[in-house]
C-alpha cells in the first residue's frame, strides 16, 4: 500500500468519526504543514496556532474530501487559506510569496524555516532536535546508516535500496526499522514520546 | 514496530496496512512509534521543529469537534479510475461479441408472444411492492401489501374462459 494509499485509509476512517486516524495525519504533516505557513505568518506562536486552525478546518471538511487530489494537497490548500484569513483579519498583508504550491513547501530547506521562525528558544530546540539525529545517524552501523538515508533523504523505495545495498527487501526493511529505532532511543527523553503521553 | 515502520514507507501490503493502522489507532507504543518515526523523516530531510505539545493541544481541541457526517462522496482509490476504465472497458467488448454472434435474441419465444400471466403478475407484483416501499418511506401510512396485491395483472377474462 502506496504512502498516498496510506493517508487514504486514514481519511476513510476519519471520514466514518474515527478522531484517531485523523491525529494520525497531524502526527505526519503537522511540521511540514507548520514549515509551509512560516513562509506567510512570521511568528513561531502565530504558527502554531494557525495550524492548529487549519487541521481543524480540515477535520470539519472531510465529508467534503473526495479524494481527487492527494491529501496533503488538500490539506496545503487549506493551510494557505487559514494563513492568509488569518492575516487580513489582523489587516496584515500576506508576502508576496503568498501563493506558494504544495510542492513549493516540499521542495524549500530546513533553513527557510529556521530562518523564519527565527526565536532563540525555538531555534535551539530544533537544534537539540537535528543534532540528536545528527549524532545517533552517526553512531549507527555503516548498513543501518546507508539503508535509512537512501530511504530518507534519496526517496528510494525498498525494491531500489535492495538492489543498491545488493541484499534481500526483507534485509532492507529490517535495517530501516533499526536504524529509526536506534535513533528514537536517542530522541525519546527530548520529544517525551513516551506511553503516557498522547502521541 | 517494523510494520509502523514499513508503513509509513509504503511498504506494506494493504491487508497488512490496514490491520497495522487499527493496531497503532489502538497501542499507545505503536502510536508513539508513528510520531517518533515521523519527526526522525522530517528531521533528516532538514525540517526539523523543536518538541511542542502541538498534538496534545490539537487533541483536546478535536475532542471538542462533533463526528463529521458521513462522506457524501466515495472517494476513488488512487489507480481506482483506470481499474473502472479497464473493467468498463471488458463489458463493453462482451457486449460487442454477445451482440455480434446474435446470441441476445431469444430464439425460444417469439418476440410478439404474450408473456404467461403467471410471470406477468410475479414481474409486475415485485415492481409494485419496490414502488410501494419507495412511496412507504415517504408516507409510512402507506399499506404496501394492499398496493401489491391491487396492482396484479390478472389474465384478460377472455383467456380465463378459455382456460376453463
Amino acid at each position: 500500500m502506496s504512502d498516498r494509499e496510506v493517508d487514504h485509509q486514514l481519511v476513510l476512517r476519519a471520514q466514518r468519526g474515527d478522531k484517531l486516524a485523523f491525529e494520525l495525519l497531524v502526527n505526519k504533516y503537522e511540521r511540514k504543514l507548520q514549515r509551509l505557513l512560516s513562509r506567510l505568518v512570521r511568528d513561531p506562536a502565530e504558527v502554531e496556532d494557525v495550524t492548529q486552525e487549519a487541521f481543524i478546518k480540515a477535520f470539519r471538511a472531510l465529508p467534503t474530501f473526495r479524494g481527487e487530489s492527494a491529501f496533503y494537497t488538500w490539506l496545503y490548500r487549506i493551510g494557505i487559506n487559514t494563513a492568509k484569513n488569518y492575516l487580513a483579519a489582523q489587516g496584515r498583508k500576506a508576502p508576496t510569496t503568498a501563493d506558494i504550491a504544495p510542492e513549493d513547501a516540499e521542495e524549500a530547506s530546513g533553513d527557510d524555516l529556521a530562518r523564519d521562525t527565527n526565536t532563540p528558544e525555538h531555534e535551539m530546540m530544533s537544534r537539540q532536535v537535528a543534532e540528536t539525529v545528527n549524532a545517533a545517524m552517526d553512531a549507527l552501523p555503516e548498513e543501518l546508516r546507508s539503508a535509512i538515508m537512501l530511504r530518507e533523504i534519496e526517496g528510494m523505495s525498498y525494491d531500489e535500496i535492495a538492489a543498491i545495498m545488493n541484499c534481500p527487501i526483507g534485509t532492507v526493511r529490517s535495517r530501516i526499522f533499526r536504524a529509526r529505532e536506534a535513533i528514537a532511543e536517542q530522541l525519546r527523553p527530548l520529544l517525551g514520546t513516551h506511553k503516557d503521553r498522547r502521541w | 514496530m517494523k510494520d509502523v515502520s514499513a508503513l509509513m514507507d509504503g511498504e506494506l501490503d494493504p491487508k497488512l496496512a490496514r490491520s497495522t493502522i487499527a493496531r497503532v489507532e489502538d497501542q499507545d507504543e505503536l502510536r508513539a512509534a508513528w510520531a517518533t518515526f515521523h519527526v526522525i523523516r522530517d528531521t533528516l530531510q532538514g525540517n526539523a521543529i523543536g518538541p511542542s505539545r502541538f498534538i496534545e493541544r490539537f487533541h483536546d481541541r478535536l475532542e471538542q469537534e462533533p463526528v463529521p457526517v458521513a462522506p457524501r462522496w466515495r472517494i476513488p482509490r488512487p489507480g481506482a479510475g483506470a481499474l473502472a476504465l479497464g473493467g468498463a472497458g471488458v463489458v463493453l467488448m462482451s457486449a460487442l461479441i454477445v451482440w455480434m454472434s446474435g446470441a441476445h435474441r431469444d430464439t425460444r419465444r417469439p418476440v410478439d408472444a404474450p408473456v404467461p400471466a403467471a410471470v406477468a403478475n410475479r414481474l409486475n407484483g415485485a415492481i409494485a411492492v419496490e414502488y410501494a416501499m419507495g412511496h412507504r418511506q415517504l408516507n409510512p401510512a402507506f399499506v404496501v401489501d394492499d398496493f401489491a396485491r391491487s396492482s396484479e395483472v390478472r389474465p384478460p377474462a377472455s383467456a380465463q374462459e378459455a382456460a376453463k
